[in-house]
């Protein structure tokens, strides 16, 4: 046997004939008549590169004119099986191997050129969505600069609205307590001129609310004998018990206290919206649940302590004054509906109601307008956080969801979401792994008697997003390959050509 | 392992029964022992049977009358069995068939002391010499084995013989005579209807529970021949180590269950598929062998229980006069007594004693002796495709890729999955085309289909076991509602052996072997997960008769098959079955069923293993990574090198375990694994010759290390540390995060030196600490021992039939040495006709000769395979090496003097040819 059987190209030169051979990989040297004697004397298995007597770790070129060279293993050298195209590794004809690296080699450089031109494809693919990707980065950075930008006006507004319903409502209080007051002296004047004047007079002289109330009372029914009562006292426990209870509100009927019932469900919404928050803080720390299924008014998706922090403060601060708000307003409802009905129609100024119920309706209209543009920079801000990739490759993934329909189930996969045996979770969005080649989705729904279904998404190189192949390696343990051109790289298609070249 | 679903003794009527002695609180009638005496003048030789007959009546019994026969076969075999004198016509009892071979042959009986009406006994020698011989007492009935003049084993020392006359069911007597025991019962009944307990009828009822029908759980068994159980008691005189009984998971030398305080169950002898069987228990498992052997300094013996009834041994640990000594009690529910004394006396004369009984394992065929891969379930033909292709692309040898239940169209064997198998014969070529083969499962529950071919054609031949009532048995298994064929009818097993021709067998080529499970046989819904025992077999039998012996008759029929299947009928079978009893040996490999992926269940292999070697179960097993669960990188890796060194070497895992292919683990765990099966590849030279060995003379392949050293009472104990065959000694890391451990190198009396075959060091015998990194696997060669390897590394074994050998020679502290190699075509049955090499090395005197090692002068055997390399160990560096063959006068050598190592470089020489070397 040559002693350059099996050799490849790059190492020939060491296998120039000579005295002595030394081993490529360890410090041994040996007599040269000794390479290929089909006796391993090189503890790194290269003295023996034609035949199987170093098969433990040596390897046998074969040279596969027509197709591509590549090394075997030693140990397939003359065992019966033909694993060179060529058929130089059966050389002691156990078995017949024909040379069929020419069809071979054809029909691999065929599909090495299909490969090719499908990674090209993938690859361009791949900077169109970097395209978009970068595209809508900008889009959404810019968008995220004027909704801030457009915050601060609003913010503003309201403050004002606050401030002016603020004022309209105490105005409106004075102005309510005039009116009573009109109204009393009015009913008094009445009374004074049309039944006792005498007693009347009395009462001018001992100026107590009480004795009127008193009188009021005694007039239906009771008895007009206790005059020391203390009208004052009966006013105030009312206001109390009228902003305690909340009973109370429900006896009123008028259009305003729609209004009123309204702000105190959002009200209850809030402060609930503000539990599950707080135990949300207790709950996950650091990871963060997407919570907007369960919240409309605090889209709240924030990734960092400091965001909730403002943004409780700020809760806070509504709440309180909302509470105020519905104190004095129910209060002043109180009021006005406790007089209401010895109003003389006159007095029921229902112009400014509708003046103060367009300013609030205009204020809760900002808040949204507020509301919505921060759940907006959140959201933008969530995926301008997330791991896009290189030149926000992904970013035309973000969103979309992939299926793969087998014989049993659909497959549903969103990246940066969740991912779906048909109904059945098989988790969210955890992380990318594996550099940036794997999509790795946890906690989906528990299986029995076994772990919570996971889902490892293996990324390659393709033309289309595609899912395809669905395993279950490990029980509830999932695995599904997606071809995408996001991993197309430049410089596998070089080694892609290049092995095209030496194929040939 | 849920244990309520399995019954211990005192769930089983006839062993609580029999066990009297050891229960406490059982009615005192009932503690007082049975004698049996032998009738006077009852006793004659009949010399043309080379049979002693005599009768053996139960004291104050007139009706209990038994006929006992006693024979000497060849190599000092002494056999008694005991029955019924007079049987009722009607009913019958169960003696144990197809397991002894045919060729076992009686000797001529020769008196020692013959019997008299002066004396009280008689003997007889049981060998050709006068030392050894078998007394027998009258009265009370007593059988004593002596061996060098010393007693060995004495039978009914303790008065525990115990025989229940078959006797038709009393009849009920006219209600007004409440006597019957029927009639007590029925009275009972009442009573207990208004909740009256009355403490006469109660106890009478214990007396009689269980008689003719008993309960287990939601099982009612009819038992419509009564109570037929048996028992004896023997005693080990002189010993304190029992081996045997396999298969259990307790330690190698077996523990007392009774007596100084101890109170375990009897070792249960009852085939049963165990769902997640836990370690160190008497519980019975998926087969039995009825041996037990005895071994002290002096002597080994062994006792053979041949039925297959359900059967408990209590072990106890006892002073007798002169020694402590092992009393036994054997207990079977159904059956004739019929025993095997093996005389020994030593180990090997043991096993070649037994071997002549029941056989010798089956000589495997190479490639079943490689790696096997296997998971529950590859789940395609692309699967199959890729793991096959996994083990070339990381340069793995393994030899099987096995098919698990779902590779079958709806559990239907000799079917498949249309849809995930449709080219089978293609997928098999594939893999044929590397010289590899497929195993696919088949099972003996037949799926109650009548669309389903099997079922069919069984259900019009009649040929399923049949339930109590005569109809055709149904229980629950893997396709749901399934039958069971009655795999003791030899008409069906001829049956069953046609199914597996390639006509019948579809999409199967003769790459294909055979995978038999679940044949205890596995019933979902039947009692203890088995089949009730007053189903009925062939001849009229009850299940109860048969039951251990079922999945051995299965697996024979599968055996059977596979060898018919070729015209030439020469292809040796392989079926692994996971149900055996004695004899399984001839037909297959086994394994110890399901296990788990605990550190514990890896230990626990090596004692089972041994247990089930030393009971002649050589081809044997255990799933390596643990069948359950999913073992860390480290436990697959130690369990890999462990199975590398055990006989029958293959990965499985459930199907809710996680993918475990040896490459899947990454480094260094890929590489290490590598090295284990590499391992497991080179010494396969000594595994075959090992294997030819024990057809030769019934030696465990696996072996204990007192069958070697049977005098180093040190060792009667260890069962962590093992030989392959009498050269090799390994002790496998069975422990989590073991650094260094002791290793026990036996020999210490005969000087005895051992080398590391990693290192090549000599280490004198003793105790040593090793370092235990991962990659180690303790294995360490005999000095005096030659080892014939091949250490050419390939994809499986048929590559490597035409590869040189490479010969290890460790010399001994006399500087000799000595060994063989078998060589034959690896696959057929042409050894039998001669075509084989029986090579003999012995090293002796700086002088190395090659020479045959058989007994035939010649052989046409020309396997035209060199020998590449000499290494020799322990040895002086010579000027030069000769050899007589020409050509070769001089040959080339190396010589290490750190390590007394020398190689001689390619002697080239045939293996065929007788030479010389000589060192000069």
């Amino acid at each position: 046997l040559s002693p350059t059987y099996g050799v490849g190209p790059e190492e020939l030169e060491y296998y120039k004939e000579g005295k002595y051979f030394n081993c490529l990989r360890s410090n041994v040297q040996i007599p040269f008549s000794q390479v290929n004697d089909d006796f391993c004397d090189c503890p790194d298995g290269t003295d023996e590169p034609g035949t199987s007597a170093c098969s433990s770790n040596g390897r046998f070129y074969c040279q596969n004119i027509g197709h591509k060279g590549n090394y075997i293993s030693s140990s397939f050298v003359n065992d019966g099986v033909c694993d060179c195209c060529d058929g130089s590794d059966e050389y002691q004809l156990k078995v017949k191997c024909k040379n069929n690296c020419k069809e071979i080699g054809e029909e691999s450089r065929k599909k090495q050129n299909q490969v090719i031109e499908a990674y090209e494809i993938g690859l361009k693919k791949k900077k169109q969505m970097e395209e978009e990707g970068t595209r809508v980065f900008n889009e959404k950075t810019d968008e995220i600069i004027r909704l801030r930008k457009e915050i601060d006006p609003i913010t503003q507004e309201i403050k004002e609205l606050e401030v002016l319903i603020e004022q309209k409502k105490s105005e409106r209080e004075l102005e309510n307590k005039r009116l009573l007051n009109e109204k009393e002296k009015k009913d008094k004047e009445i009374e004074g001129t049309d039944q006792q004047q005498h007693q009347q007079q009395q009462n001018i002289d001992q100026p107590k609310e009480g004795e009127e109330n008193k009188e009021v009372v005694g007039e239906n029914g009771e008895n007009g004998e206790n005059i020391v009562e203390q009208p004052e006292i009966q006013t105030s426990e009312l206001l109390d018990a009228i902003s305690k209870g909340k009973d109370d509100n429900n006896n009123i009927n008028n259009n305003n206290n729609n209004n009123i019932d309204d702000n105190k469900n959002d009200n209850n919404k809030e402060d609930e919206i503000k539990n599950n928050n707080n135990i949300e803080k207790v709950d996950h720390t650091t990871v963060n649940n997407n919570n907007n299924n369960k919240n409309d008014l605090n889209d709240d998706d924030n990734d960092e302590e400091d965001n909730d922090d403002d943004d409780d403060d700020e809760e806070e601060l509504v709440n309180k004054l909302q509470i105020i708000f519905k104190k004095i307003k129910s209060i002043k409802n109180s009021v006005y509906n406790f007089i209401l009905p010895i109003l003389p129609n006159r007095f029921i100024s229902l112009k400014d109601m509708g003046n103060l119920g367009g300013l609030e309706s205009e204020l809760s209209k900002k808040r949204e307008s507020l509301k919505e543009k921060e759940n907006e920079i959140e959201k933008i801000d969530k995926m301008l956080k997330s791991d896009l990739g290189v030149n926000n490759v992904f970013i035309p993934l973000y969103s979309k969801c992939f299926d793969l329909a087998t014989k049993e189930y659909t497959y549903s996969v969103c990246p940066y979401e969740k991912a779906s045996q048909g109904h059945t979770s098989l988790g969210k969005f955890e992380s990318f792994g594996d550099n940036g080649k794997m999509m790795l989705f946890e906690n989906g729904q528990q299986c029995w008697g076994g772990p919570k279904r996971s889902l490892k998404v293996l990324m390659e190189c393709g033309q289309d997003n595609e899912l395809y192949d669905v395993q279950e390696p490990g029980k509830c343990e999932y695995t599904i390959k997606f071809k995408t051109p996001v991993l197309c790289s430049e410089e596998h298609l070089k080694i892609l050509r290049l092995e095209g070249d030496h194929s040939l | 392992v849920d244990t309520s679903k399995f019954k211990t003794c005192k769930d089983s009527h006839f062993c609580k029964r029999n066990r009297v002695s050891h229960e406490v609180g059982v009615m005192n009638e009932m503690k007082s022992k049975q004698n049996f005496n032998i009738v006077e003048g009852s006793i004659k030789l009949v010399k043309q049977e080379n049979t002693i007959y005599f009768d053996l009546q139960e004291q104050n019994q007139k009706s209990n009358l038994l006929t006992m026969k006693l024979e000497i076969y060849e190599g000092g075999i002494v056999r008694m069995r005991a029955q019924e004198k007079e049987p009722l016509l009607n009913k019958q009892r169960y003696q144990v068939q197809d397991v002894l071979l045919d060729t076992i042959k009686t000797v001529p009986i020769q008196w020692k002391q013959e019997p008299s009406k002066q004396s009280n006994t008689f003997s007889f020698k049981h060998g050709e010499k006068e030392c050894c011989y078998v007394l027998v007492q009258l009265v009370p009935f007593k059988l004593d084995v002596y061996i060098m003049n010393e007693l060995a084993i004495t039978t009914n020392s303790d008065n525990l013989f115990h025989f229940e006359p078959i006797s038709d069911k009393p009849q009920p007597l006219p209600p007004k005579e409440k006597k019957s025991e029927e009639e007590n019962k029925e009275a009972n009944q009442e009573e207990d209807n208004n909740n009256n307990n009355n403490d006469n009828n109660e106890e009478q009822q214990v007396s009689t529970e269980g008689y003719w029908e008993e309960r287990f759980g939601s099982h009612q068994d009819s038992k419509p021949n009564g109570p037929m159980s048996i028992g004896m008691d023997f005693t080990f005189v002189g010993s304190s180590h029992v081996y045997g009984i396999p298969e259990h998971t307790t330690r190698l030398s077996l523990k007392s269950t009774t007596g100084n305080g101890i109170n375990e169950q009897p070792y249960r002898l009852y085939n049963l598929d165990v769902f997640e069987y836990e370690i160190d228990k008497t519980m019975a498992l998926y087969g039995h062998v009825p041996l037990m052997i005895s071994h002290d300094t002096k002597k080994t013996v062994g006792v053979f229980w041949l039925n297959a009834a359900e059967t408990f041994v209590d072990i106890e640990d006892v002073t007798t006069p002169v020694s402590p000594s092992k009393k036994t009690h054997w207990i079977s529910e159904s059956g004739i007594i019929d025993v095997f004394y093996l005389t020994g006396p030593t180990p090997s004369t043991i096993f070649k004693q037994y071997a002549y009984l029941t056989g010798t394992t089956a000589l495997p065929q190479m490639f079943s002796l490689g790696y096997h891969q296997c998971k529950w379930n590859y789940k395609s033909e692309d699967d199959v495709k890729q793991v096959d292709n996994g083990f070339d692309e990381n340069h793995i040898p393994y030899d099987v890729i096995w098919l698990d239940i779902e590779h079958t169209d709806g559990k239907r064997y000799f079917t498949w999955d249309n849809n995930n198998f449709p080219t089978p014969a293609d997928m098999q070529n594939i893999i044929g085309a590397k010289h590899r083969k497929m195993v696919t499962i088949v099972d003996p529950h037949i799926k109650r289909d009548n669309n389903y071919y099997v079922h069919s054609e069984a259900t019009s031949k009649g040929y399923y076991i049949k339930n109590k009532d005569g109809n055709d048995y149904d229980g629950w298994c893997w396709p749901g509602s399934s039958s069971y064929l009655d795999f003791t009818n030899p008409e069906i097993r001829k049956w069953w052996a046609t199914q597996f021709g390639y006509d019948k067998y579809k999409g199967s080529t003769p790459n294909l072997y055979i995978w038999n499970d679940m044949n205890e046989p596995s019933v979902f819904n039947g009692p203890e997960v088995s089949m009730h025992k007053d189903a009925k077999h062939h001849g009229g039998f009850e299940h109860r008769d048969v039951h251990n012996l079922y999945g051995y008759y299965y697996h024979m029929a599968s055996a059977d098959g596979l060898v018919q299947r070729n015209a030439d009928q020469n292809d040796r079978p392989f079926v692994l079955s996971r149900a055996f009893y004695a004899g399984s040996q001839r037909i297959g490999a086994i394994w110890t069923g399901d296990n788990s992926a605990q550190w514990s269940h890896l230990e626990i292999s090596n004692p089972m293993l041994l247990s089930m070697n030393l009971a002649g179960i050589t081809f044997s097993g255990a799933d390596v990574g643990g069948f359950f669960g999913n073992p860390d990188a480290e436990l697959l890796t130690r369990w890999y090198q462990a199975g590398a060194f055990q006989p029958f070497f293959r990965g499985h895992a459930h199907l809710d375990s996680r993918r475990r292919e040896p490459w899947l683990f990454n480094e260094p765990y890929t590489t290490i694994i590598r090295e284990a099966i590499v391992k497991r590849y080179s010494y396969l030279p000594l595994w075959y010759t090992t294997f030819y060995q024990n057809t030769l003379n019934g030696a465990p392949v696996m072996r204990p290390l007192w069958v070697q050293y049977p005098k180093e009472a040190n060792l009667f104990d260890v069962d962590d540390h093992y030989l392959i065959g009498d050269s090799l000694l390994v002790k496998p890391v069975t422990q989590q995060s073991c650094k260094t451990m002791k290793v026990l190198l036996p020999g210490q009396s005969v000087n005895e030196i051992w080398y590391d075959v990693d290192t090549e060091k000599p280490i004198n015998a003793g105790v040593i600490e090793i370092d235990t990194p991962l990659e180690k696997i303790p294995v360490y060669q005999r000095g005096g021992s030659i080892i014939s390897k091949k250490e050419r590394v390939r994809r499986s074994t048929y590559q490597m039939r035409d590869d040189p050998y490479t010969i290890r020679i460790a010399l001994d502290s006399s500087k000799s040495a000595q060994g063989q190699l078998y060589i034959d075509d690896e696959h057929s049955f042409d050894y039998k006709k001669g075509k084989f090499l029986y090579r003999q090395f012995t090293f002796k005197d700086n002088v190395l000769s090659f020479s045959d090692a058989s007994n035939k002068s010649s052989t046409s055997y020309k396997p035209n395979v060199t020998i590449e390399k000499i290494v020799i160990l322990g040895v002086q560096k010579p000027h030069s090496i000769t050899c007589n063959i020409t050509g070769k006068e001089k040959l080339s050598f190396e010589y290490d003097s750190t390590l007394s190592k020398l190689t001689i470089r390619k002697p080239d020489l045939l293996v065929d040819t007788d030479f010389i070397i000589k060192l000069n």
